[in-house]
């Protein structure tokens, strides 16, 4: 199964996409978050809500959810919307990478090298400090 | 009339490594071993979000699920959008047959010629291959 026991926390959801190379960077963000905060971040799999998994649903349910959308498609907040989702948050990758000045030029979707990777950190980080407001009760 | 294509349309589950598997043994499916001039490689948050072109992936070709586990979440979704799936790639199922033990796989990244990678890929292509020719 791909859904995690949901121990408390908060739970992230990234698009999770595969075509383009910005949801290459997301995925790999979502993993740093995760090994980051392991006790207070649960990864919510797009894969598992696209298929009406019961338990994936519930912890979306039953954790502050932190969304992150990866282009204009915006499809993370899709799935918010379509499945009756409440998130705390909302990130768009794009603005994180003009805030940073990353580019991603030139990266390819199935792997990232240095530059790729630094976009990701960039918005690990930026999702750590999300975490852990919403975490501390401090969201908006 | 047009030929027909296949798309390939993993679960993209997040949290186990067969889902990595999976999602990197369709990239190395669609863009080398089978190639875009034949195949398309369908995103399943995208269908659920009804992006038109994967919606026509699903609609106009021979699709093929790849599914992580037993959930079968891209079945599922192709269903639910109206598509039918034609064949079933189960990622589980390729690692027993050729002993690889998933429990060790990072769920985070594996490069295209990692041998479980590898073994998915040539299913997908079999499959393909097999449909392709049947029509």
């Amino acid at each position: 199964m791909d859904e995690p026991d949901a121990h408390g926390g908060v739970g992230l959801l990234v698009c999770g996409g595969i075509g383009r190379i910005v949801s290459t960077v997301v995925r790999q963000a979502a993993y740093m978050v995760a090994g980051d905060r392991p006790d207070s971040v649960v990864l919510v799999s797009s894969g598992s809500l696209t298929g009406e998994v019961a338990e994936a649903l519930e912890t979306a349910r039953s954790l502050p959810l932190i969304a992150v959308d990866a282009c204009e498609e915006r499809c993370a907040s899709a799935l918010v919307e379509g499945r009756g989702l409440k998130a705390e948050e909302i990130i768009w990758l794009p603005r994180v990478s003009a805030k940073h000045r990353l580019s991603i030029r030139g990266e390819d979707r199935k792997g990232l090298s240095e530059k790729g990777m630094r976009l990701a950190r960039a918005l690990a980080d930026e999702i750590i400090e999300r975490v852990d407001a919403v975490a501390s009760g401090e969201g908006d | 009339m047009a030929a027909r294509r296949v798309c390939v349309q993993p679960c993209l589950g997040i949290n186990i490594p067969e889902a990595t598997v999976g999602r990197q043994a369709s990239y190395l499916a669609h863009e080398m071993l089978l190639g875009p001039e034949c195949s398309d490689l369908g995103c399943s948050p995208a269908l659920y979000a009804d992006v038109q072109e994967d919606v026509d992936f699903i609609l106009e070709d021979l699709v093929i699920a790849v599914e992580s586990c037993e959930r079968a979440c891209a079945t599922k979704l192709v269903r639910d959008k109206g598509g039918e799936v034609h064949a079933t790639i189960r990622v589980q199922e390729v690692l027993a047959e050729e002993g690889i033990d998933a429990a060790g796989l990072p769920r985070e990244h594996l490069e295209l010629d990692h041998p479980a990678v590898a073994a998915v890929a040539r299913r997908i292509a079999i499959e393909a291959e097999r449909l392709l020719g049947s029509e």
